[in-house]
């Protein structure tokens, strides 16, 4: 009995590892997509939602931000012109599916769960929350916060995550202000131990203020680019694009830049 | 007897069946999902009898998740809802239609003692198809042909919920382009579309009351691909006649960056910008018309440009919802988008719902709830920036 168990794992096992084997043997033989059969016009059109700031802004009445530079270090990677063209925030995907546009620079990576036909690629930041604290007292995780004070926007995401956790640990106190620019405030200024904020705010504000951080990530965000699942050789063209962005280090530096 | 009749499967190999054994039995350790049995009807009690909140039930997959919703709203102190009810979902093929998942949102909204305001929109493959194959289209495609199948349709929902919805609301936002599918809708043939519409229903169901869908507010300029200024489409749709096939308007007037005192201008998109686009339909018309604010809100997604801090969502709505009280009688319902979503959308949207997918209230939640039920306090909201000591 126990030997016919062990050869049935030992066949499936054996199967799938065949499988794998054989996908991937099939996929080198694949010749790699043709860039400019996949855009035509050799142009790559970008949605982007001039109200998505920090990631896209109005500067001078031209779109510019995060999301612009990295639309344009894509093309430049795949050769082709950049193209921008505003999207309404309720249409956007609609405008993938109707072939407006190419790709959506930012996109949360779980939504595209929620849209059948849209994938995301591999995520370029994370901008979910980050608990904020001194470096030379640093905190690495919330659980070290019971007994201490902690910042945060009120009626903010980071108050309803608080609220969550004041329900599991020793109390701490909340300290509630306006904006998350105040929390942090509060933290530089010695009077709250940490801040709760999301990685945007974060790392806007410790651009501009001398206050040595200690980022804990909490809470995950990732941001992706989104592209219509119906043509998936232009996802992979895309993505691998993204990722070589990743490995010349032009990601890291464009997220230097503007946040 | 059995057994040995299970014998020869038995013999695929007790190795194999062990395995679906152990592949398929944790199947049946996974709990099961609360059931949402109707208990004594309820009433809301409120100080605030036109609050009132979108919801959106539709796309929820478990019962329990509406009764929940549901309940939540009525805890709140909101008597009426807003719920869209798309023709896609129950006119899979042409008149055959299914109506479970409305009767599942209504009968528990009346066991919560809720008025509900049905919005009607989204049209079905096979009317989005009946002007040829139209390539592409979207879910809110409606070719031309598709129109009498469209008014059919309302007429056959207010007649089944005729007594639990005494208002639906005719599409949504018609000034949009995205909201037809991107394709040109003027002004005059929203008007037909809602004399179709009310002719259809006047017949089913004569004490249903039509409401025009509240445009959205826009300034875009004329000639614009994306929409129609919201003032400018109203004064063409009320000149056209819109009044004739309508017993009210459905406005949509969020708040965006402005507080809710903030003075309406024809070139600034505020919460008092409705009482601009109610001036427009009253030069127009001579029938009095009944208004109800089936939009509204602020957003507090961070990253919105049009977002205010989430504190400040709180302190806007409170005194919104004074504001309306105490000074717009005329307003029948003032409903807030939106309590939930069944699903995060993982975007600025959030930044409008009161409670999470998880049934997390948000802060505004309890604020409102405070405001509404006469409980705790709605004042001391935030501390003020912080200073460095001395």
């Amino acid at each position: 009995m126990v030997a016919s168990t062990r050869r049935a794992i030992l066949i499936s096992a054996g199967l799938i590892v065949f499988l794998l084997l054989a996908s991937l043997a099939i996929r080198s033989q694949m010749p790699r997509p043709d860039v400019a059969d996949l855009f035509p016009g050799g142009q790559l059109r970008i949605g982007i939602e001039v109200s998505l700031s920090p990631y896209v802004q109005l500067q001078d009445g031209e779109p510019a931000g995060l999301a612009i530079e990295l639309g344009q270090a894509l093309a430049q990677e795949l050769d082709l012109v950049p193209r921008f063209i505003s999207v309404s925030q309720d249409g956007r995907f609609d405008s993938l599916r109707l072939g407006i546009i190419d790709l959506l620079p930012v996109v949360d990576a779980r939504q595209t769960a929620f849209e059948a036909d849209v994938l995301a690629t591999r995520p370029w930041f994370n901008a979910g929350l980050v608990l904020v604290s001194h470096q030379d007292n640093a905190l690495q995780s919330m659980q070290e916060i019971g007994g201490r004070s902690l910042a945060l926007a009120s009626g903010s995401v980071a108050d309803t995550e608080a609220r969550r956790w004041q329900r599991r640990l020793a109390a701490f106190t909340v300290l509630p202000y306006e904006l998350p620019v105040h929390a942090l405030d509060s933290l530089r200024l010695g009077i709250a131990d940490a801040a709760l904020v999301n990685a945007l705010d974060a790392r806007l504000y410790l651009r501009q203020h001398d206050l040595a951080a200690a980022l804990h990530q909490v809470s995950d965000q990732h941001v992706a680019l989104a592209l219509l699942s119906a043509s998936p050789l232009r996802w992979q063209v895309i993505d691998r694009a993204l990722g070589k962005l990743f490995e010349e280090g032009t990601v890291a530096r464009l997220l230097k830049t503007w946040l | 007897m059995v057994l040995k009749r299970l014998k020869p499967l038995i013999g695929i190999g007790p190795a194999a069946l062990r395995l679906l054994l152990v592949l398929v039995l944790p199947g049946f350790l996974v709990p099961a999902e609360p059931r949402a049995t109707l208990k004594e009807r309820q009433q809301v009690d409120t100080d605030l009898p036109q609050l009132c909140v979108h919801t959106r039930l539709i796309d929820e997959v478990w019962e329990w998740k509406i009764q929940r919703s549901l309940q939540l709203v009525r805890e709140m102190g909101a008597g009426t809802i807003v719920e869209f009810f798309p023709w896609a979902y129950f006119e899979n093929s042409p008149g055959n239609l299914d109506w479970q998942r409305a009767d599942r949102i209504l009968r528990h909204a009346d066991n919560q003692g809720l008025r509900v305001i049905a919005r009607m929109g989204l049209v079905p493959a096979w009317a989005r198809d009946s002007a040829g194959r139209q390539s592409p289209n979207t879910l809110n495609t409606l070719p031309r042909e598709a129109w009498d199948d469209f008014a059919a349709f309302v007429a056959a929902f207010a007649a089944r919920y005729q007594g639990v919805v005494n208002h639906v609301i005719i599409w949504n936002e018609p000034n949009l382009a995205f909201e037809w599918g991107h394709a040109a809708v003027t002004p005059d043939d929203y008007v037909e579309l809602l004399r179709l519409t009310h002719n259809a229903v006047r017949e089913s169901s004569p004490h249903t009351a039509l409401l025009a869908a509240g445009p959205a507010q826009t300034l875009e300029p004329p000639g614009s691909p994306h929409g129609t200024n919201d003032l400018l489409w109203l004064e063409d749709t009320f000149a056209a006649g819109a009044a004739n096939w309508i017993d009210g308007l459905a406005l949509h007037s969020y708040g965006f960056a402005d507080r809710p005192q903030a003075p309406p201008g024809r070139d600034r998109l505020n919460f008092r910008r409705m009482e601009l686009q109610r001036e427009v339909v009253q030069r127009h018309s001579e029938k009095e018309l009944a208004f109800y604010l089936t939009e509204t809100g602020w957003n507090d997604d961070p990253h919105h440009e049009l977002a205010v801090s989430p504190a400040r969502r709180i302190r806007y709505t409170l005194d919104a919802l004074e504001s309306a009280d105490q000074q717009w009688p005329w307003l029948e319902n003032l409903c807030l988008w939106a309590l939930r979503y069944p699903a995060p959308t993982m975007n600025w949207r959030d930044g409008y719902t009161l409670i999470t997918p998880e049934f997390l209230a948000k802060p505004i939640y309890y604020a409102i709830q405070n405001l509404a039920r006469g409980q705790g306090n709605v004042d001391a909201l935030w501390l003020p920036p912080p200073v460095a000591p001395s």
